[in-house]
């Protein structure tokens, strides 16, 4: 159930009225009811599937808790992290898998359509189908069992609020990944609040502009030029890259406005998951800004169980890049996705190699400069923000295309100043115009509190004024609805 | 209870009972007018498609009793040109009602033969366009908005649509959730079913010299414009009973055929994929026809040779003949021999046998070529009938 539908209104208005109508003690129940339902609703048996993962994560947790030694404890632990991995690869990475061996060997048998050939002849199934909200439920899961390992929770699990927490539906889908710590104390007692209400109301519109009005449009002229890049002209496949920046963008952190509108309205606080991407002045910033629960996860189940930083420079570089790599595997099984990763890695190292170089009293002139200068610093501040949304939209060909033929035409048609093979082009001012309002919401983002600035007795008119304006926008510009981008994850 | 002593948490039902009864204003007949854009008679066109349903009901019966019969063309609007009176050339005991409408699709055809059966007016034949374009997920947009009604959807929609590889192999009623979902929008949202635009409300004000229906050139408000065009319209569904031949022709420069052909083609046919829902739609038509024992003729629309050359492609980005074209062959035959119906296929961007190559755009022939093209299709189908 996409939340811009019908369905999933109604479903709403019912599991809000419920839920706010139930004594405190039973409301968990219901939450944990109508999230199966919203997975159910995609598909009953992987609803099953999933039910049974949370259940088989629980059972480890619970051997976990009774176990009397260490060791015995780390067993579960890493049964547990196991059995998620397998999961995971099994129903993301394997067709990856095949596809390296096929291109390693040459073979026929590594083939995709082979193997499904095969597995289409054994049991029936045409294809293995990527199970909904995997990659972030088995981050989810991975981080309570290892936080859980490492001492960082201290209660024993309870098993009303551990399936809660994972398969809680206005966050299941596109994330924010959440910690225990996020999450599991609010539901010890959830209850009313006025502030919350009214954030989540006014977060729920504003991700229906950013999804359905900015998003969902920046699709429409940048497909075609993703389709064919030889075809467009070098300024179609610039505004196709900045235009897949909007939609990425405006797609992600709508959607993420959206779960944390829907999670204030039933009382629940789900963390940021953006803060102004876009203003980031570095890569290194750009990941404190940029789909933070997931950066932070791999910091913490990662880069630091890597070593981190903590064994010299080269390692350092090394663990960086490892990471995020991975990171872009998480993101989808293709090297294009891998590569993207890599590169952001890369990225990360140089910075930190570029950082750690010793001061000098020239750049302590420099740096005495700039602090007497606010200009300059300004200047340095607006640069960095250049060259980070640059980086990003390299960034952006790997992560968008679907293959590599496509990410370097690409890359050749913009830097070659052509007109394209058929000398095609789109409608360019509508993306310059989009990107625009996007940086607007990025610098939304850093006053997330600004509507609790009005005055309580016009709080409500001034979100009124912007449901309505939000009405006649969502029909004026929504198109036949995009899916979101992130639910392939 | 929370809502009582918190009576904060019923705001967000009163706000969103509030947004709802706004967006109705959408629907008041003035409003509506105002906003609906003066050039868009999309809308009026599928509209006429229900007046031509009950001109059909009217006429059937005694047509029959004349030894009449009627046929049925269903197609888009390339398919909207079919002159019924030349059509009597080749089948001179029918006339043809042509259901076609703007951007319509395999679910519309299904929907008009659906209504048109359960009314016991059995046509003679059915003249059906399909192409890759016809079969996409897009194509259905327009009805969604225009068309259906609700219990044509909420019977023909498949609440647990398994999820295949091959979008070929879909069976089922017809509808995925989601487009039932959109057709639910757009019939509860009024300023989603008809979005506010103040330059068209602006436009729609002014006053311009425009041909009335009664074939003189007035002053008029565009708006009015729009209204008065129904009456036209009404008046071409009588006399050719939904059909609107025409001898309308504007040269495109190449240059511009060529930019048209590539937007169009990216659009469209760059790694394209056939929607479920027309698949399931158009696996239920042909089963429908066959069970009736109603003969079909299936052609493929003649497009401009420029926009051909990208269906033609066999590359990663386009490969229409394997994503589309094979696959679609082949349930035909399968079909075919299963239900052993009388089916016809006639493909004309393949047979190179038209004279005629007068395009207003990638999609559509002009209404001058539309005598030879009828010549094509019905010489040898109308053998075939008698």
């Amino acid at each position: 159930m996409l939340f811009t539908t019908i369905l999933f209104l109604v479903f709403f208005l019912l599991v809000y009225l419920v839920f706010w109508s139930l004594p405190k003690d039973k409301r968990l129940i219901w939450i944990l009811i109508t999230s199966i339902i919203f997975y159910a609703a995609w598909s009953i048996p992987f609803a099953f599937h999933f039910v049974g993962m949370v259940t088989l994560n629980y059972f480890f947790l619970r051997r976990m808790h009774l176990a009397r030694t260490r060791s015995q404890k780390t067993i579960y632990m890493r049964l547990a992290v196991i059995s998620n991995l397998i999961n995971l690869f099994f129903f993301k990475y394997f067709y990856l898998f095949l596809r390296a061996l096929h291109d390693i060997s040459g073979l026929e048998i590594f083939g995709k359509d082979y193997f499904n050939n095969y597995l289409s002849q054994t049991t029936g199934y045409d294809y293995i189908l990527l199970p909904l909200a995997i990659s972030f439920y088995t981050f989810q899961l991975i981080a309570y069992i290892v936080d859980y390992y490492r001492g960082n929770i201290e209660k024993a699990p309870d098993a009303l609020r551990f399936f809660v927490f994972i398969l809680f539906f206005p966050q299941l889908i596109a994330g924010p990944i959440m910690r225990h710590s996020d999450f599991m104390t609010q539901l010890l007692s959830v209850t009313p609040d006025e502030k919350k209400t009214q954030k989540g109301m006014y977060l729920i519109l504003l991700g229906l502009i950013k999804k359905v009005v900015i998003a969902d449009n920046a699709i429409v002229p940048i497909t075609s030029v993703f389709a064919d890049p030889s075809s467009f002209d070098t300024i179609s496949n610039v505004a196709a890259i900045l235009g897949f920046s909007v939609q990425v963008y405006c797609d992600f952190s709508g959607y993420t406005d959206m779960a944390r509108g829907l999670g204030f309205l039933l009382g629940l606080k789900l963390p940021r998951n953006f803060i102004a991407p876009y203003l980031a002045t570095s890569c290194r910033d750009l990941w404190t800004r940029w789909h933070i629960t997931l950066s932070t996860w791999l910091r913490d189940y990662i880069y630091i169980p890597l070593g981190g930083s903590r064994r010299g420079q080269v390692m350092t570089y090394l663990n960086l890049t490892i990471t995020f790599t991975l990171g872009g595997l998480w993101h989808g099984a293709n090297y294009t996705y891998i590569l993207w990763g890599f590169m952001h890695g890369i990225a990360l190292a140089i910075e930190r190699l570029i950082w750690s170089v010793p001061s000098t009293s020239s750049l302590d002139r420099l740096k005495d400069f700039l602090g007497r200068h606010n200009l300059a610093a300004g200047g340095f501040k607006y640069a960095g923000i250049v060259y980070t949304y640059l980086i990003f939209l390299a960034g952006v060909v790997f992560f968008r295309n679907q293959d590599m033929d496509h990410v370097w035409e690409m890359f050749g048609q913009v830097f070659r100043f052509t007109n394209g093979t058929e000398a095609a082009s789109i409608h360019n001012n509508l993306v310059f115009g989009l990107v625009a309002i996007t940086f607007f919401f990025n610098w939304l983002q850093t006053k997330p509190d600004w509507i609790f600035l009005i005055p309580d007795r016009l709080r409500y008119i001034c979100i009124a004024v912007i449901g309505v304006l939000t009405m006649l926008l969502l029909g004026r510009y929504s198109p036949s609805g995009a899916e979101y981008i992130y639910f392939q994850f | 209870m929370d809502f009582i002593k918190n009576n904060f948490l019923l705001i967000p039902l009163f706000f969103l009972l509030m947004i709802f009864a706004v967006d109705k204003i959408a629907f008041i007949p003035k409003v509506k007018n105002s906003i609906m854009y003066w050039k868009k008679i999309e809308p009026l066109l599928y509209e006429s498609r229900e007046k031509l349903f009950v001109q059909l009901q009217r006429d059937y019966d005694s047509k029959r009793s004349q030894n009449q019969k009627s046929g049925l063309i269903l197609g888009t609007s390339r398919s909207g040109e079919f002159d019924t009176d030349y059509i009597k050339k080749y089948m001179p005991d029918t006339y043809t009602y042509n259901f076609s409408a703007p951007f319509g699709s395999v679910a519309y055809y299904y929907y008009w033969l659906d209504r048109i059966l359960e009314k016991n007016m059995k046509p003679a034949y059915v003249l059906l366009e399909i192409d890759a374009v016809v079969m996409s997920a897009q194509a259905i947009n327009y009805q969604l908005s225009y068309s259906f009604d609700m219990g044509f959807v909420i019977t023909h929609t498949d609440i647990n649509r398994p999820r295949l590889k091959n979008p070929w192999k879909q069976t089922g009623k017809g509808f995925s959730v989601a487009d039932a979902d959109k057709y639910y929008l757009k019939q509860l949202f009024g300023f989603y079913k008809y979005p506010l635009k103040l330059g068209n409300i602006r436009e729609n004000q002014e006053k311009k010299f425009m041909p009335s229906p009664d074939g003189r050139i007035r002053e008029i408000r565009l708006g009015e414009w729009r209204e008065n065009a129904m009456p036209f319209i009404d008046q071409v569904n009588e006399k050719k009973l939904g059909g609107i031949p025409n001898f309308f022709f504007v040269k495109l420069s190449s240059e511009d055929m060529k930019k048209d052909a590539v937007n169009t083609a990216s659009r469209n046919l760059a790694h394209y994929r056939a929607a479920p829902t027309q698949v399931v739609f158009l696996k239920n038509i042909l089963n429908r026809l066959a069970h009736e024992n109603i003969p079909v003729l299936i052609y493929v629309p003649y497009v401009n040779p420029i926009y051909y050359k990208f269906e033609k492609r066999t590359d990663k980005v386009y490969d229409i003949n394997k994503r589309f074209r094979q696959p679609f062959l082949a349930l035909l035959k399968e079909l075919h021999k299963k239900n052993k119906m009388k089916m016809q296929i006639i493909d004309l961007n393949r047979t190179k046998k038209m004279e005629c190559r007068k395009f207003t755009d990638s999609y559509h022939l002009s209404g001058q070529c539309f005598p030879e093209l009828t010549d094509h299709l019905f010489t040898e189908f109308s053998k075939q009938l008698n």
